[in-house]
């Protein structure tokens, strides 16, 4: 035990000693700065009705959080009446937090259906369902932040009220989180001194993108290099002639002494991160009553990502003593694993022209390389899932973040942890038989 | 049983190179062992193996009863290597507690020897400085430091005195002779013979990677004894030459004095006996013992040079 916490000890006071680790210190404490200066105030709920029924004419659809973003739109004339509160006769469930009504008629039931298509992706062969009409309406409401939203068609029999012809729709939308409404929220930066109106997104979207740039980013990239580079010196140091002399000459075994470096590096990462988010969600949540536990607990996959690159950079380190080398063969596996997703991504979406040898080729290489992709993603999931709902998180991460929450983490995490437990083995193995 | 024993030690490091061909040794409890050897003899390389930091070709090493393949035999081990380099971003105080740590020292226990230890070796004013502003006799101090710092029933230096100033040196020699005060056991390596002869119960020297002297430094230095006579007028050439012939080697010295080299104590009063017997009168006497120098040197004479560049210079060494 001693041994251990000596080790941790001494990898600890290495890291410290790095200039890397303080650069991304302070990077990280000038994020929480600048989210102590953030704040918002959630739209006004009628005017985000208004304003998201005057858009039901475009449809944006958002494939991956980075991926590209295309807006569609149908020129749609639409009389939106004025917001009001529920009536008993509006027949729409009681005790629902909020909600509003508008009444809105389309000129030509052709509109909806044009609409509907443009939500399943511009597929126009298809007849349009009267139960998917409402449904459709619907979802668009969900889209701009309310729920549960009740979408009622205004049947045109009885008192003619729906003269002037088209097809009038009677709409009940709650407001559960006020944070997700879109249209009109206002969002202030650096303690006040700038402050926007944010038209075509909610703050929670905006407090959830931010909180993913720190996870995705600051941590999943630019820190995962830096602190990789900044440990991965910590063996070669270790094996340098002279040195590792000093360490041999006591009672504590090879493989125990690569084993406690890669566990002492993996913590200081663990304990970095923890710290570093939890100051910023810290920070984020007393300025603007938003975000938490989610943004503390991405901690553990970007530890994770570490955790499973960097025993490439033991291994190398050990073999070649270099820290240069050793760095680049951990980021060498993190970029194949990039790469060899990337390759699959396009394959499933036929964009690959590649026979289904070369694809088991790919999905094999897959099984064996750590999971840096689908951690990423439960990363997003998991801020996401904690704060917003299906509909806004569907809307903002598309494809695969929306649906991390369904990864086999089991296999997710399996995998990687024995490409991780190889690696190091290989190195404790290589240290363990060798002339020192 | 004996704290440090080789038995038929062989190693040929991978390239080829011959470091040791079976050496056997013993030391027992409580002895500073000196071994000699030239540059590349293969000292270092028999510290390393019996602290298992290199493997032997063949050949079984054992500390106080325990293989040297066992992770416990390094228990009462303490170690200054040859150039060694301590990480750089310790401090003095850090690095020591950092390897009482790996020896099993407990935190608090570790962090009064490291100030005693620091004191003893006189680096307590920059005990919480970063190694990485210390000069080299700083750094040698600081090793000594630790390999002590775990209190160690053995103690292994690999040319402790290398790179240190006359007066560092003496306060190194005052530090082991404290241990060896206090029973324990110490194997040092050196080419420096004045060093070994000061410090040194026993003493091996090693030349191409064999034993090929073993013994007390006494026993060692008093195969031969010198003995100088001086007469009361100078010696002629037929004394010179009738000396010899009774007693194997005589040569004049300076002013009346003749050199001689004996086997034996007795031959002293054989050699008076043969003087006063021809009625030469005698001023004085002296006996000097062989140096360690002259015994080591006449070692590499005797020895088989059987490696094709003998005293190679050894290429990790770099001095
Ligand atoms: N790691 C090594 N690999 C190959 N040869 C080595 C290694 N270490 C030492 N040698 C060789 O073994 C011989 C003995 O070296 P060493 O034990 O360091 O001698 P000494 O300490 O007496 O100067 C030398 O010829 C040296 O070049
Ligand atoms: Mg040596």
């Amino acid at each position: 035990m001693s041994a251990f916490l000596a080790v941790v000890g001494d990898v600890w006071r290495e890291a410290r000693d790095k200039r890397v680790v303080w650069v991304l210190g302070l990077l990280g404490f000038g994020i929480a700065l600048f989210f102590a200066g953030t704040s918002v105030a959630p739209a006004d709920p009628d005017a985000a009705l208004v304003s998201t029924s005057r858009k039901l004419g475009s449809v944006t659809r958002k494939q991956g959080m980075f991926g590209p973003t295309t807006t569609a739109s149908i020129s749609i004339e639409l009389e939106v009446g004025a917001p009001r509160a529920p009536l008993p006769e509006d027949d729409f469930p009681l005790g629902i937090d909020g909600m509003r009504v508008v009444e809105i008629r389309f000129r030509d039931v052709s509109d909806v259906d044009q609409m509907c298509r443009l939500l399943r992706g511009w597929r126009f062969e298809v007849p349009i369902a009267p139960d998917e009409r409402r449904s459709a309406i619907e979802s668009r409401y969900m889209a701009g932040g309310f729920g549960p939203v009740f979408a009622r068609e205004i049947v045109a029999d009885d008192d003619g009220e729906s003269a002037g012809g088209g097809t009038r729709w009677r709409i009940g939308a709650g407001v559960e989180r006020p944070l997700e409404l879109v249209g009109g929220a206002r969002a202030s930066f650096f303690f006040g001194a700038t402050s926007t109106t944010l038209d075509r997104t909610s703050p929670a979207e905006l407090l959830a993108l931010v909180q993913a740039g720190v996870a995705d980013q600051l941590a999943g990239f630019f820190g995962l290099i830096m602190l990789i580079s900044a440990f991965a010196s910590a063996l070669p140091d270790l094996l340098a002639k002279g040195s590792f002399d000093l360490v041999l000459a006591r009672p504590v075994g090879r493989v125990r002494l690569v084993l406690y470096k890669y566990v002492a590096a993996v913590l200081f990462v663990l304990l970095f991160w923890l710290l570093l988010f939890g100051a910023c969600a810290v920070a984020l949540r007393c300025a603007t009553g938003f975000g938490g536990f989610a943004l503390v607990r991405c901690a553990l996959p970007c530890t994770l990502i570490f955790a499973a690159l960097y025993p490439a950079a033991l291994l190398v380190g050990a073999l070649t003593r270099h820290a240069t080398l050793a760095t680049l063969g951990a980021l060498g596996v993190w970029s194949t694993a990039g790469g060899v997703d990337t390759f699959r991504e396009l394959a499933a979406q036929g964009q690959l022209p590649i026979g289904p040898r070369w694809l088991a080729v790919l999905d094999g290489v897959h099984h064996v390389l750590p999971k840096c992709g689908e951690l990423k993603a439960l990363n997003q999931w998991a801020l996401a899932s904690e704060h917003l709902s299906q509909e806004t998180m569907q809307r903002m991460f598309g494809g695969v973040a929306a649906t991390a929450g369904e990864f086999d983490s089991w296999y997710v995490g399996g995998t990687t942890a024995v490409f991780a437990a190889v690696l190091v083995a290989l190195t404790a193995w290589f240290v363990q038989r060798r002339d020192w | 049983m004996a704290a440090i024993v080789a038995q038929d030690v062989w190693k040929t490091y991978r390239g080829g190179t011959q470091a040791l061909r079976g050496v056997s040794l013993a030391v027992e409890p409580g002895q500073i062992f000196g071994l000699l050897g030239q540059n590349g003899a293969g000292k270092t390389t028999l510290i390393k193996i019996l602290l298992d930091i290199v493997r032997p070709t063949r050949g079984t090493t054992a500390l106080l009863g325990v293989s040297s393949r066992r992770t416990a035999s390094r228990q009462p081990v303490g170690y200054l290597p040859e150039d060694h380099r301590l990480p750089e971003y310790h401090t003095a105080e850090s690095a020591l507690q950092f390897y009482a740590g790996l020896s099993g020292v407990l935190r608090s226990t570790a962090r009064t020897r490291a100030r005693r230890l620091l004191g003893e070796v006189g680096l307590t004013d920059v005990a919480k400085k970063k190694v990485r502003s210390f000069s080299k006799g700083m750094k040698q101090r600081l090793g000594l430091a630790q390999a002590l710092i775990g209190e160690p029933q053995l103690l292994f230096l690999d040319e402790p005195t290398d790179g240190v100033d006359p007066v560092g040196r003496a306060s190194i020699r005052a530090l082991l002779d404290a241990q060896r005060r206090a029973g324990k056991t110490i194997f040092l390596n050196s080419h420096l013979l004045s060093e070994v002869e000061q410090l040194c119960d026993r003493v091996g020297i090693l030349h191409q990677g064999e034993l090929v002297r073993e013994g007390t430094v006494a026993a060692l230095t008093q195969d031969e004894r010198g003995l100088t006579v001086t007469l009361a007028a100078p010696p002629g050439e037929a004394l010179l030459g009738e000396l010899e012939k009774a007693f194997g080697s005589a040569r004049a010295g300076a002013g009346a004095a003749v050199e001689l080299s004996l086997q034996r104590d007795e031959q002293i009063d054989a050699v008076v006996d043969f003087l006063r017997a021809r009625g030469l009168g005698i001023r004085g006497l002296a006996t000097r013992r062989q140096s360690l120098e002259a015994v080591f040197l006449e070692s590499l004479q005797d020895a088989p040079n059987t490696q094709s560049a003998p005293g190679t210079p050894n290429a990790e060494q770099g001095k």
